[in-house]
């Protein structure tokens, strides 16, 4: 057994280096990445503890420091180091204004120091300046600069360029200064400090001693106007007693006339109601009056019209009667009768027409000697005329016939004696009857005249007319019909004349007489009727009055008389209800006019009581005012007093300078509780105001660690693992694959008697030496690893010094776990291959069988080689779907590698994208005035200069509190915009009571929209929106909130700016004593740039990685594949296909391994790349997914180039290959 | 024969030697030999003599090392490898000892990827009709005896009508009465079909069936003889 060892490696000597490559390179990058992590965490560990970073800081306005001596005897403090800090201005070498916070450091402080050069004193002020910030602008050791302290430019001599724990800003933090390139720490002596100090406290005591003197004045002031407003009160209550007692006196007066006016208005209304009742009487017998006289009067006008019309009906009677009598008369009949006999127009035609035909026929044969009878009926002419055209046609047949054609022609040629020849004679006979000649040379001319006249004839009479005429004659007695119609038309003619004379027209034919005549007959005849039917009506409606016609005359007279009556009663009556009227209008006036008299009495008296009662109230309130102005006065002096006393005990003790504090560092006890022991020291100056306190777990120096160190963790130690284990898979694919490649090996040596556990220990130990190696020589690269990368780690953070450090856990997890996963694989496989008997093994492995499926029907549409390749493809799907999914680890490895790459390019996108849209913020020591806005508005390199004033303040929700930065927004400040992280914008135009809170300060607060939090723990506010910013964690309200807030702001402004202006805008800034500092976008955005970049190049490294690695898989998965098919391949390559054509057909099924592979290795590596950027999240910085087609694409392509290449690889290892021996190799 | 038939292959002073100095083998030294149209040739000779190697140079698979193989008045020697893959596809038709069918394609499926496309349904027909394997067509090689497996390589050499049938040791892989039906097969293909079939093998027998032989040994041809008496298959036994 032990022979076999070396044949095994030999044969697979290349998959075996595959697979080792590819764990080694995963432990090295498991062992590499944990070390360099291991490295830095160390490095910075050193670093803290090396320089004694205090176990706390208190922050507090500068305040006489002997107050503070009580936090020296503090139980638990071990040593106190106390230092002023500030913010102020720096001039560069170059002119640059760079804003700075300095601090005045001691001896205590330089020791603690990274020294990383350093020169002479001179004699001036000295400083030591912040490694990174002195290298980020030129500055140097032995530089002299400006540096602006108690409003002075002051030479400050660069003693030292130093760091120390505070400075480290690799990871941004919620403080936007960090952001800032240009900011940054410097260190110098006391005396220059303090000089501002003192500078400030000689300013402030000047104003304070101002504001006494104001005070005293503005008391004298006072107590002189409450004086005379005293005397003026007295004054007016004086005056108001003696109108009280005129007014009682007009009351008693007024009473009197007022009753004597309601008793004269009791007479009136009852005089009122007795004419009222009178003229209703009147009223109504006018009424009946007017009824009765106009029932007459219908009456009358009614009878008039039946009479009038009965006289007219009667009158139209006789009319109608005499035009009866004229119409209907004898002789009006007889000719009416007449008339009606005149015969139809159309059988007069008819004959007519036919005569008239008859007629044009007997005229044109007439001219050829047709004669007729004019005694013989029209039949007769007509059988006549037929008989007549018979001949014509029987001469025109003959003088067509050649007899007579050549006796013409005869003619015509001269021939002599032709006039003596019977067929001239016969001619001659037929043309005379036509045409008249002389003699035999006159013929040929005659012929042409008969043989026309014939032509005429027979045009005009022809058959078909004559026999229409007869046709239409037939019928008819010709001589009796005209007959008839004669008389006929001469009776009627006679009849219309008369017909005319009676009935007093004329018309054109007698059949309009008819109908006039007719119609006229009707007319007298409905005329009647309507007559006779209006007079009936007539007749009917005055008996149904009881009258007959001859009643009408004497009832008319009646009438008459009645209504004569009626009118005279009238006229009474319309006289006398005028005089009512008058009546009652008058005792009306009577009655308004004591209503007037009386209402104008208690009108005067109403306002005489009123005008007392004002007199009254405002003496009253006079009287209050003037109480409430002594004790408002009394207590204001009182508070100004104390608010001057409090003032010069402050400026006693230094408070009042907002750019300056005291700072503590302090350290404890070894035993102590450092959060204790810091209640203690706050308890041990109650009167101090305290901005800002800490121990070092909850420092920012401790934060920042804890920020860079949390996402390098999982990119040094998560990620990796998730890699190596991916990595491992595919290891344990391969060494599958080889196991099965080695099936005839097996076969054989289970034929010759080896157990399955001895074949197991073979490959078991080949790959248990295949895994130390990759082990160790991983453990050789991840060291070499380690230290490259902890060194870049390293020089992020500035740390001078560290030293090699090898994460032993990981390392020996990582080993161990890749010598299980190879023994675990090869065991797995052995105990499959050596299932199958021995026999079986020695054979190739069997296919599926069958012809159908998908696969076949696919196949037999494509190339016989495409088809060859696909079809091998999906009946061996074993090594198909292993390659697939080697290659889909690859597509994960890279596409989660660029991910993380991509995130943070979606950091500085979220950051700095065009959600940012101002250029620079200005912070100013004090609130901004509208005379310091003026100033910067009326910079001409300035635009869009908005207010945005700061508060720093604790917000507070269901226990918790947090500090937060409050600013305050105009509603539509436009150069500010606050997102979701969505990237929908939210409305600055928020309520007087709401805010806007920021996502993550809302998360620790555990607030949601709608909640009420309490700010500074005295105004509520509800939260209107929380918005999502990715670098400064700023809350918003309004300015009517912020009035609410009180006026401890910080000044702030947001501006457009270009950036060649900005040190400009420094230039003028720097001048200003309550100039703080100023951030700029651009200079921030290079900063967060550099904060990234340990995070940037872990990333890189995983992409490498990925990238590397990715390249050995995918070639070490062609390899195989091609390998096992080489047979096959050298086979066709016999049978005479060529290499293209089988690079080709091959290559179809590498497209087909792609595919699959990037929509496996797509969603895992998206899978990957989430739980990884959630891993590296931290409660500072989010590292967000960005589901960008950009890194699939590229994914897609580095793939496809690998599958490119490995595929080309193995085709030109095809062009080594021994065709002969290979297929000689036995099955 | 040779006034009759018409010459379609012409091998002359053919040398290959595997290795060099004093290990160096000498596969074939100055060998020359024409093949005819419609005849059937045996290349008799031990293991060893260059048989083997002579027919892969026959076939466009090997080069020697000098010497020229002339076909149509080409010389296969100075071809390109691209023109000697274009030679085996058209005209050649390979029978190896080993059978070399895809496994993983069925009966019908490695006889049609040989043939011409726009015939390949008919010509697979009847290639496989000729070696009477038609109700095989959908069987898998794994799934048929070896004399089945033997009339499949036939039928894909047949298939692309080849001019020059070569066959290495057709009947070495198979027990005697499938080998006689094989070579039953190439005796019909060669009587009936008009083809040229060159037939390397050890087996002396075999040499009786053929029109002509040929024996080698070292590298060398020792003899070359026209049978006059040939035999039927049915005569032979080895």
């Amino acid at each position: 057994m032990k022979k076999m060892y070396f044949p095994i490696i030999r044969k697979y000597w290349k998959l075996f280096l595959a697979t080792m490559l590819i764990t080694a390179i995963g432990c090295a990058f498991t062992d590499g990445l944990a070390g360099s992590y291991a490295i830095l965490e160390d490095a910075l560990i050193s670093f803290v503890r090396n320089y004694n970073y205090p176990d706390a800081l208190i922050t507090t306005e500068v305040t006489d420091r002997s107050r503070l001596s009580a936090i020296r005897e503090v139980p638990g403090v071990r040593a106190v180091n106390t230092r002023l800090c500030g913010d102020t201005v720096l001039q560069s070498a170059d002119g640059r204004y760079l804003s700075i916070r300095a601090f005045s450091v001691n001896d205590d402080d330089i020791e603690r120091f990274r020294v990383f050069e350093s020169a002479e004193g001179n004699g001036l002020y000295e400083m030591d300046v912040e490694h990174d910030f002195a290298e980020g602008n030129g500055i140097h050791a032995g530089d002299v600069l400006l540096m602006k302290a108690a409003d002075e430019w002051k030479e400050i001599f660069v003693r030292a360029i130093v760091s120390c724990p505070e400075t480290i800003t690799v990871q941004p933090t919620n403080d936007s200064w960090d952001l800032n390139a240009d900011f940054g720490y410097v260190y110098a002596s006391v005396h220059v400090l303090e000089a501002e100090y003192d500078q400030k406290y000689r300013e402030a005591k000047e104003e304070l001693d101002e504001k006494s003197e104001e005070l005293d004045a503005a008391k004298e002031d006072a107590n002189s106007e409450l004086d005379d407003a005293r005397h003026q009160l007295d004054e007016a209550e004086e005056t108001l007693k003696e109108k009280e007692k005129l007014l009682v006196d007009s009351e008693m007066e007024a009473e009197k006339k007022r009753a004597e006016l309601i008793r004269t208005r009791g007479e009136l209304i009852a005089k009122s109601t007795e004419l009222t009742n009178k003229r209703a009487q009147l009223v109504s017998g006018q009424a009946q009056a007017e009824a009765g006289l106009s029932e007459l009067t219908g009456k009358k006008a009614l009878l008039a019209e039946a009479s009038n019309g009965l006289v007219t009906i009667d009158t139209q009677l006789e009319t109608v009667a005499s035009r009866e009598e004229a119409l209907m008369g004898r002789d009006v009949q007889t000719a009416v009768n007449a008339l009606r006999q005149v015969p139809a127009d159309t059988e007069i035609n008819e004959v007519l027409s036919a005569v008239s035909r008859i007629q044009t026929a007997i005229n044109s044969a007439e001219a050829y000697g047709f004669y007729y009878d004019v005694n013989d009926s029209l039949r007769d002419v007509v059988a006549g005329l037929n008989t007549f055209m018979a001949g014509v046609r029987s001469d025109a047949a003959y003088l067509v016939s050649s007899e007579a054609v050549s006796v013409i022609l005869r003619i015509e040629n001269g021939e002599t004696g032709i006039g003596e020849t019977p067929e001239y004679a016969n001619v001659a006979a037929v043309v005379s009857r036509y045409v008249r000649f002389n003699g035999p040379e006159e013929l040929p001319a005659a012929y042409a005249q008969a043989l026309s006249a014939i032509g005429n004839l027979t045009s005009v009479i022809t058959d078909a007319q004559l026999d229409l005429a007869v046709a239409q004659l037939s019928g008819f007695d010709m001589t009796q019909t005209v007959r008839e119609v004669s008389a006929r038309v001469e009776n009627a003619t006679a009849a219309a004349v008369q017909l005319e004379s009676t009935m007093g027209v004329t018309f054109t034919t007698t059949g309009e007489l008819l109908a006039a005549y007719d119609s006229a007959v009707s007319e007298l005849a409905s005329g009647r009727t309507a007559l006779d039917s209006s007079r009936s009506e007539i007749v009917n409606a005055l008996a149904a009055q009881g009258l007959t016609e001859n009643d009408i005359p004497g009832t008319l007279a009646l009438i008459d008389t009645n209504i004569a009556a009626l009118e005279s009663t009238l006229n009474d009556i319309r006289t006398g209800i005028p005089e009512i009227d008058e009546g009652l209008r008058q005792i009306e006036d009577g009655l308004l006019e004591i209503g007037n008299g009386i209402e104008e009495i208690d009108k005067q008296l109403a306002d005489a009581r009123e005008q007392i009662e004002e007199a009254r109230e405002e003496l009253e309130n006079n009287e209050t005012a003037y109480q409430e102005n002594v004790s408002d006065a009394l207590l204001e002096f009182a508070s100004l007093d104390e608010e001057l006393a409090k003032a010069y005990e402050a400026l006693a003790d230094g408070q009042g300078y907002g750019d300056l504090c005291n700072q503590f560092l302090l350290w404890f006890d070894e035993d102590a509780d450092p959060e204790n022991v810091l209640c203690e020291v706050r308890a041990a100056i109650p009167d101090v105001l305290v901005k800002s306190d800490y121990t070092y777990a909850r420092s920012p120096v401790k934060k920042r660690i804890d920020d860079n160190l949390e996402p390098l963790y999982a990119m040094s130690v998560f990620i990796p693992g998730i890699y190596f284990a991916t990595l491992l898979f595919i290891v344990f694919l391969f060494m599958s694959l080889i196991v099965r490649q080695c099936r005839r090996e097996i076969g054989i040596l289970r034929a010759l008697g080896f157990s399955v556990g001895s074949i197991r220990g073979l490959f078991s130990a080949i790959n248990l030496g295949i895994m130390v190696c990759a082990a160790v020589l991983g453990f050789g690269l991840g060291v070499i690893l380690a230290w490259f990368a902890g060194g870049k780690y390293a020089d992020f953070f500035s740390l001078m010094e560290y030293s090699m450090k090898i994460d032993w856990v990981r390392t020996l997890q990582a080993s161990a776990l890749a010598v299980l996963v190879g023994q675990v694989s090869t065991v797995m496989s052995t105990a499959v291959v050596a299932r199958i008997s021995p026999a079986e093994a020695m054979s190739r492995p069997a296919p599926a069988t069958g012809t159908g499926g998908p696969a076949g029907r696919l196949t037999r549409r494509l190339r016989p080689m495409t088809a060859f390749s696909i079809t091998t493809m999906f009946r061996n799907p074993v090594r198909f779907i292993f390659s697939a999914i080697s290659i889909a680890a690859t597509v994960m490895l890279i596409y989660s590698g660029l991910a993380f790459l991509s995130a943070k390019e979606r950091i500085l996108t979220d950051t700095f994208g065009d959600r940012i849209r101002y250029d620079a913020q200005v912070f100013f020591s004090k609130p901004l005035t509208e005379e310091t806005l003026s100033e910067i508005r009326a910079l001409d390199y300035v635009s869009d200069v908005q207010e945005l004033p700061y508060y720093q303040m604790d917000i507070s929700f269901g226990g918790k509190s947090e500090a937060a930065l409050i600013n305050a927004v105009e509603p539509g400040t436009e150069l500010l915009g606050v997102y979701t992280r969505d990237g929908e914008a939210l409305s600055l135009d928020l309520p007087g009571d709401g805010i806007l809170m920021e996502e993550h300060v809302a998360k620790a607060l555990g607030v949601s929209v709608g909640d009420e939090v309490l700010v500074d723990g005295r105004v509520p506010l509800r939260v209107t929106d929380i918005g999502f910013q990715c670098v400064s964690q700023n809350q918003y309200i309004s300015m009517e909130g912020a009035e609410a807030l009180g006026d401890e702001t910080i000044g702030g402004l947001i501006l457009r700016i270009s950036p060649e202006n900005e040190q400009k805008l420094l230039a003028v800034l720097s001048e200003r004593d309550d100039y703080l500092y100023a951030v700029f976008t651009r200079l921030s955005y290079e900063g967060m740039k550099k904060l990234l970049r340990s995070f940037d190049f872990a990333a890189w490294l995983i992409v490498l990685f990925a990238v590397g690695v990715g390249v050995i898989v995918v070639l070490n998965t062609s390899r195989t594949n091609i390998l096992e098919k080489k047979k096959e391949l050298c086979v066709l390559r016999t049978l005479g296909f060529q290499r293209s054509e089988i690079s080709r057909s091959w290559f179809s099924q590498c497209i087909l391994q792609f595919i699959l592979a990037m929509a496996l290795g797509f969603p895992a590596g998206r899978l990957v790349a989430e739980v990884g950027l959630r891993e590296m999240s931290g409660p500072t910085r989010e590292y967000v997914y960005t589901n960008s087609p950009r890194e699939l694409l590229i994914t897609g392509a580095i793939v496809f180039a690998y599958i490119l290449l490995s595929h080309f690889a193995a085709m030109h290892d095809m062009k080594g290959w021994d065709i002969v021996e290979s297929v000689k190799e036995k099955e | 024969m040779e006034s009759v038939k018409k010459k379609i292959l012409e091998a002359r002073d053919l040398v290959k030697t595997y290795g060099t100095g004093e290990g160096a083998v000498h596969a074939l030294s100055s060998v020359s030999l024409d093949i005819y149209d419609g005849e059937m040739l045996a290349i008799l000779g031990s293991s060893g003599s260059g048989k083997s190697t002579l027919l892969n140079m026959l076939g466009g698979m090997d080069r020697p090392d000098s010497g020229a193989i002339l076909t149509d008045g080409h010389d296969l020697t100075k071809y390109r490898d691209r023109e000697l893959t274009r030679y085996r596809k058209k005209e050649v038709g390979f029978v190896f000892q080993s059978f070399n069918l895809i496994a993983e394609l069925t009966v019908r499926e490695n006889v049609e990827m040989t043939a011409d496309k726009s015939q390949g349904k008919y010509v697979t027909d009847q290639a496989l009709a000729i070696v009477g394997l038609s109700h095989k067509s959908g069987s898998y090689p794994t799934q048929l005896s070896g004399g089945e497996q033997q009339r499949v390589s036939i039928a894909r050499a047949l298939a692309k009508s080849p001019r020059l049938l070569l066959c290495d040791e057709p009947t070495g892989a198979l027990d005697y009465e499938t080998g006689k039906q094989i070579l039953a097969e190439l005796d019909k293909l060669v009587r009936q079909q008009g083809k040229t079939v060159v037939i390397v093998t050890h087996t002396q027998e075999i040499g009786k069936m053929a029109d002509r032989v040929i024996r080698m040994r070292n590298g060398k041809i020792t003899s070359e003889e026209i049978n006059e008496t040939r035999l039927g298959i049915e005569d032979i036994e080895w």
